[in-house]
């Protein structure tokens, strides 16, 4: 009996020992230079003694004065366009080669904890701008020197008390929260082009007050439009974030004198695993000029005493294997233009189109009043990453009411850190006239290599 | 007399088995002292973490990020510092909210706690408070060693969908209940990672593992190591929390 109970101990310690073989080495067993020798459970355990630097406080002083950093891009595109309608002669396909260099440059200037300035100064080829000489190469007859340089972001951040944060320079505006479109953002200079909806977004010369309140925010931002002459055109767009549960909400308005006031409405939540978003925007009359039909003709119209409603709203869900590198991301957003013409053949039609292109070339009409001519839109994206640095995905964006449209299934891979590739395959489709499709359906293959990108 | 000493002696060594020994019921409650020995429930709290990615396609990347955490009021914040392509991205967690900011384009959004860490094998739910005795049940407790340490062996089986791990295996020292390893489950069953404590800093009474391993255990070689440097429980300023000091660190 006593052979058997000692036999049994000792089949309880050696089976102990079996589970945790793998992991001994960690513990003590072979890796003592990691782990440490002693058997004692206080080799476990540092006697920490605190950091006497204050971390908070060193990220916002740079000892060394001023920090400078940036990126480099070079790409080389390739593409090729056809009429699929016309697949008789391979004559009319149109081959095209471009290339993408840019650089953006950046220093960050912290002499104090409480102040600092930032700027971000960005240049792109071709170096070269339109030019009266005519022994000079024109690229691009419309190309202007800010095309070549120009500045992205030159702020001060300062701030009160550290009660009233101020943020005061020209800034890219964090406004509204749609991704493909985003109706409530009325103060950034760029729109977000649905085609490329992360890409940074120019901001105005402005000014940003910011008041936290426990896990919500006010604010007030001061914009200085492009050519400012008057006090009278000054911007005043204050807004309010509260968090209630998960939910983020925001609620804000834009005024300015002699221009279509507007209140806005955003939040972001959940939906289980799905994040959801959306805008609402009431506008009290219009900045856009309208095409209208006046009989057989055409006649120009604006409205500022009307109201105006534009909203939208849109989900994503992000999934990722447990037991591999698969994952895949999806998502889709409604946008409704109540600035959108009911009837959008106003400008589809040849005649529309003929009035508008004369009234851009007088300037009575600009591009943007042309631009989201429908009052539903709708785009959705779908990437696949079965490997990784291998991504596949579907963008589509579409016009519900004339049902024009572009749909781009690609595929994007790393080779290496600094070398990636592109690929792409974009149809627009839709009649001729419709807003995606102004002249014809169209079928193109780009091939995008991006070569020595890197960010210092 | 030889077989008398031989036989107190295994009565003490069975007595002792017992008397060290808990019940399932125990070590349900041993997690909330888990919980509370790591989390700085009255205190702030800083650190500097750098974490090294190894990945068997990848190759080596390595992050320097600073953490801040004010446990009372379920307040996190984490500052990327390095590598300079993820320099100011960070990730502020409020109550129920985490959001994510990108210094590109100057947006906050809205991200999950079960996602990716900075694309390493660590989880965003790896850096927050400790809530083990909320989120998981024990199932089964067994005693072992791990290495040289006395162990107690917890099977965990989650109570809520909103973990990162289904169910988990940890080893717990047994005099003072640190966490020397977890392994973590799929809803299969699947070992999905395993995580190793081989150090702790002492800050007054808590206890923070100062390096960790993760290891992926679906692709083999792939593993992140984290350590943690420059502890210190000093108060932070409650606008440190907030989007303006995010948007005020940031490059």
């Amino acid at each position: 009996m006593r052979q058997i109970t000692i036999g049994l101990l000792m089949l309880i310690f050696s089976l102990s020992f079996v589970t945790a073989q793998s992991d001994d080495d960690l513990f003590g067993g072979n890796d003592d230079d990691l782990f440490g020798q002693s058997s004692s459970e206080d080799s476990l355990i540092d006697e920490t003694e605190e950091s006497s630097e204050s971390l908070d406080e060193l990220l916002l002083i740079d000892d060394e004065g001023i920090h400078i950093g940036g990126s480099f891009n070079l790409g080389i595109s390739t593409s090729a366009s056809m009429d699929p309608s016309d697949t008789s002669s391979t004559d009319d396909i149109q081959w095209d080669l471009t290339p993408d260099l840019s650089a953006s440059l950046y220093f960050d200037a912290r002499p104090s904890s409480d102040i600092r300035i930032f700027g971000k100064a960005v240049i792109e080829y071709p170096f070269t701008v339109q030019d009266d000489d005519t022994t000079t190469i024109m690229i691009d007859e419309t190309r202007n020197f800010d095309d070549i340089i120009y500045i992205k972001e030159l702020f001060s951040d300062f701030n009160v008390q550290d009660k009233l944060f101020f943020r005061a320079g020209k800034q890219t505006i964090n406004w509204g929260v749609g991704y493909f479109f985003s109706p409530a953002d009325l103060l950034n200079l760029t729109e977000i082009d649905p085609e490329d909806p992360d890409a940074e977004l120019e901001g105005p010369l402005s000014v940003k007050m910011n008041m936290p309140i426990n896990s919500h925010n006010l604010y007030l931002y001061t914009v200085l439009p492009e050519g400012i002459e008057d006090p009278t055109d000054l911007v005043f767009a204050p807004k309010a974030e509260f968090v209630l549960g998960s939910t983020e909400i925001g609620i804000g308005a834009y005024y300015r004198y002699e221009q279509a006031p507007a209140a806005m409405f955003t939040f972001t939540g959940a939906l289980g695993d799905v994040n959801i978003f959306g805008e609402g925007v009431v506008k009290y009359g219009s900045d856009k000029t309208f095409v209208v039909k006046s009989g057989p003709t055409y006649d120009l119209e604006t409205y500022e005493d009307k109201l105006f409603f534009n909203a939208t709203l849109g989900a994503s869900y992000t999934w990722s294997s447990e037991v591999s590198d698969l994952s895949f991301t999806t998502m889709g957003q409604y946008y409704f233009n109540g600035e959108g013409y009911s009837d959008p053949e106003i400008l589809g039609s040849s005649a529309g189109s003929a009035y508008a292109k004369t009234q851009i070339a007088t300037g009575n009409l600009s591009i943007n009043d042309g631009m989201n001519r429908s009052k539903h839109y709708g785009a959705a994206n779908f990437s696949i990453t079965p490997v990784q640095d291998l991504t596949l995905s579907v963008l589509w964006i579409g016009n519900f009411t004339d049902f024009s449209g572009i749909i781009k299934p690609g595929l994007s891979w790393n080779i290496t850190d600094y070398i990636s590739l592109g690929m792409n395959l974009p149809y627009a489709y839709g009649d001729a006239g419709d807003e995606y499709t102004p002249i014809s359906d169209n079928l193109s293959f780009v091939l995008e290599i991006s070569l020595g990108g890197s960010s210092f | 007399m030889k077989s008398k000493i031989l036989t107190i002696s295994i009565v003490l060594i069975s007595l002792s088995s017992a008397l060290s020994a808990l019940t399932v019921q125990e070590a349900q409650e041993k997690l909330s002292f888990i919980d509370e020995q790591s989390n700085f429930d009255d205190l702030d709290f800083s650190a500097v973490m750098t974490m090294i990615s190894e990945d068997v396609e990848t190759g080596i990347e390595k992050n320097v990020i600073q953490q801040f955490r004010r446990d009372s009021d379920d307040k996190f914040l984490m500052l990327f510092q390095e590598p300079a392509v993820q320099k100011g991205q960070g990730y502020l967690m409020i109550d129920d909210n985490l959001w994510f900011y990108d210094p590109e384009s100057r947006k906050f959004s809205h991200t999950s706690m079960k996602d990716s860490f900075g694309g390493s094998h660590a989880r965003n739910s790896d850096f927050g408070e400790s809530s083990l005795s909320e989120d998981y049940r024990v199932l089964s407790v067994a005693e072992g060693k791990l290495g040289k340490y006395e162990v107690y062996i917890l099977e965990l089986e989650a109570t809520n969908n909103e973990v990162t791990y289904p169910s988990q295996t940890m080893w717990v020292t047994k005099s003072n209940f640190l966490t020397l390893k977890t392994e973590d489950f799929s809803a299969t069953g699947r070992l999905l990672r395993t995580s190793l404590f081989p150090s702790y800093g002492r800050v007054g009474d808590k206890f923070m593992p100062t390096k960790m391993i993760f290891r992926d255990e679906l692709i083999e070689g792939n593993k992140t190591q984290l350590s943690i440097t420059d502890l210190s429980t000093r108060d932070l300023p409650d606008t440190l929390f907030t989007k303006a000091y995010v948007e005020r660190v940031n490059r």
